[in-house]
């Protein structure tokens, strides 16, 4: 039966009946159930699924000490656990996605990035007189373009 | 049939990309208006190479102080058609007109309408800036000749919480970025009040816009999408009298002001400058005249500038 819920997970399984027959016998045997989940496992794992996070280490270890060869899967089970794809295809797709991710980088533009602060900022250079007249007559009009400074005074409280 | 949904799916991603892009160019419109007009205070963080300083805002109606926490004590009120800089003495007097030109979170001009001709936009991921939501836009130019930037906008108010100047190497040259922000109405009025009343001061009144003239000579040779703003006579501040024509051009993110005077007695030296963080100078003789670029461009952008811009017979 292992066999057949190999088949299954690997899309082998084209008969809806028994594809039904096999889900049903999953539901009625916990042990089936849980070489389903076992399988895809391994395959996650070969692929090397990111998303694979599930902590089976207790599992694992419960298993090797009681029965060890259930987790040295014969080698045609081991083939059937990962998708017999040949390399090229593997290649093929690892290759549109790098191109896929390397688009979206160029389409989206730089990210935010953090301004790097300077350790030791140095000292304001302020301009000299002149070059403040400039400047501070280019503040004025792009400060508030509808109007103008008229007159500058400077006072004493 | 193929080649017909082909065709539809590109129609529609087109249309849905110009939807998006319009929906973004909104936001900005709406980030430039909300900069000037949302009631806040708070307290924002500005870097550029050189300086990190600090200053606390507050804003309500057409009352609005900027104190520097950083450095020499120094506050800048403005309240209508009038700006009184406070200072202890002519030192930090000086520092806090620098201040006066780099506002935040005011940076974008108040017109942006001709900005799509020389930006492309597009809105970037959600981020977070002073516990508060925002979203990234980011201004694009389309050619190397200016910055570009980058503002996190807080959707609900449109008020940029963060804003990014980048050059044309993808280096950042100016940050400004709230650190802690209350939005609405102010908890306590005493905030608008100058703490340096006493102290040295400096006010500047502004006239309405009759001082405005007409342009003195076309102007040729800028970078495209820039477009005259104004164009006054100015009379600088340590001038031996005379004045001079000050032109004021934009291209919706970047201002560029050309002043042109009579050239004095000995033939001057063009040079070009870094006046402040992103603002920069050029200058030059042409013939009888001194023509002077000031702008937050790169550098040399204005160098290149300074040798094609041309001014026309009047």
């Amino acid at each position: 039966m292992k066999e057949s819920v190999s088949a299954l997970m690997d899309g082998e399984i084209e008969s809806q009946e028994e594809v039904s027959k096999i889900l049903g016998s999953m539901e009625r045997d916990e042990t089936l159930e849980s070489v389903w989940e076992e399988y895809h496992l391994i395959g996650d794992a070969m692929r090397s699924n990111s998303l694979l996070s599930v902590d089976v280490s207790q599992q694992v270890a419960d298993r090797l000490a009681a029965e060890p060869a259930v987790l040295a899967p014969s080698i045609s089970r081991r083939r059937r656990a990962m998708p017999a794809v040949p390399l090229r295809t593997w290649a093929l797709a690892a290759s549109i996605s790098f191109a896929a991710v390397i688009a979206w980088q160029q389409l989206r533009g730089p990210a935010p990035q953090a301004v790097t602060v300077a350790q030791q900022p140095a000292p304001v250079p302020l301009p000299s007189e002149r070059d403040s007249a400039y400047l501070l007559a280019h503040q004025e009009m792009v400060s508030d373009p509808n109007l103008m400074k008229a007159s500058v005074s400077e006072v004493r409280h | 049939m193929r080649s017909r949904c082909f065709v539809g799916s590109l129609l529609l991603g087109f249309a849905l990309t110009s939807h998006a892009s319009d929906e973004d160019w909104q936001l900005l419109r709406k980030a430039g208006a909300a900069a000037r007009q949302v009631t806040l205070s708070g307290t924002y963080l500005h870097q550029t190479p050189g300086v990190l300083e600090t200053f606390l805002v507050a804003r309500s109606g057409n009352a609005e102080i900027y104190r520097a926490v950083d450095g020499p004590p120094r506050e800048i009120v403005l309240s209508g058609n009038e700006r009184v800089v406070y200072a202890p003495d002519r030192a930090a007097l000086q520092r806090a007109r620098v201040d006066a030109m780099r506002l935040f979170p005011s940076m974008l001009p108040d017109d942006i309408s001709n900005i799509q001709q020389s930006y492309s936009i597009q809105r970037l991921e959600a981020d977070r800036v002073a516990d508060l939501d925002c979203v990234w836009l980011l201004l694009r130019p389309k050619d190397n000749a200016r910055y570009g930037m980058r503002l996190c906008i807080e959707q609900e108010s449109g008020l940029p919480l963060k804003s990014v100047l980048f050059s044309p190497r993808n280096e950042d040259v100016e940050l400004n970025s709230f650190t802690e922000l209350e939005l609405g109405q102010l908890r306590d009025r005493n905030l608008l009040k100058p703490h340096l009343a006493g102290k040295l001061s400096e006010r500047w009144h502004k006239l309405p816009v009759t001082a405005t003239v007409e342009p003195a000579a076309p102007v040729s040779g800028l970078p495209s999408g820039f477009r005259l703003v104004k164009s006054a006579l100015a009379a600088m501040p340590g001038d031996k009298g005379g004045e001079q024509h000050h032109y004021m051009f934009s291209d919706g993110l970047a201002m560029l002001s050309l002043f042109v005077e009579p050239s004095s007695g000995n033939k001057q030296a063009e040079r070009v400058a870094v006046l402040y963080g992103p603002v920069a100078l050029a200058s030059r003789d042409d013939g009888d005249n001194r023509l002077t670029l000031v702008g937050d461009l790169p550098g040399e952008m204005l160098a290149n500038l300074i040798q094609n811009i041309r001014l026309g017979k009047p």
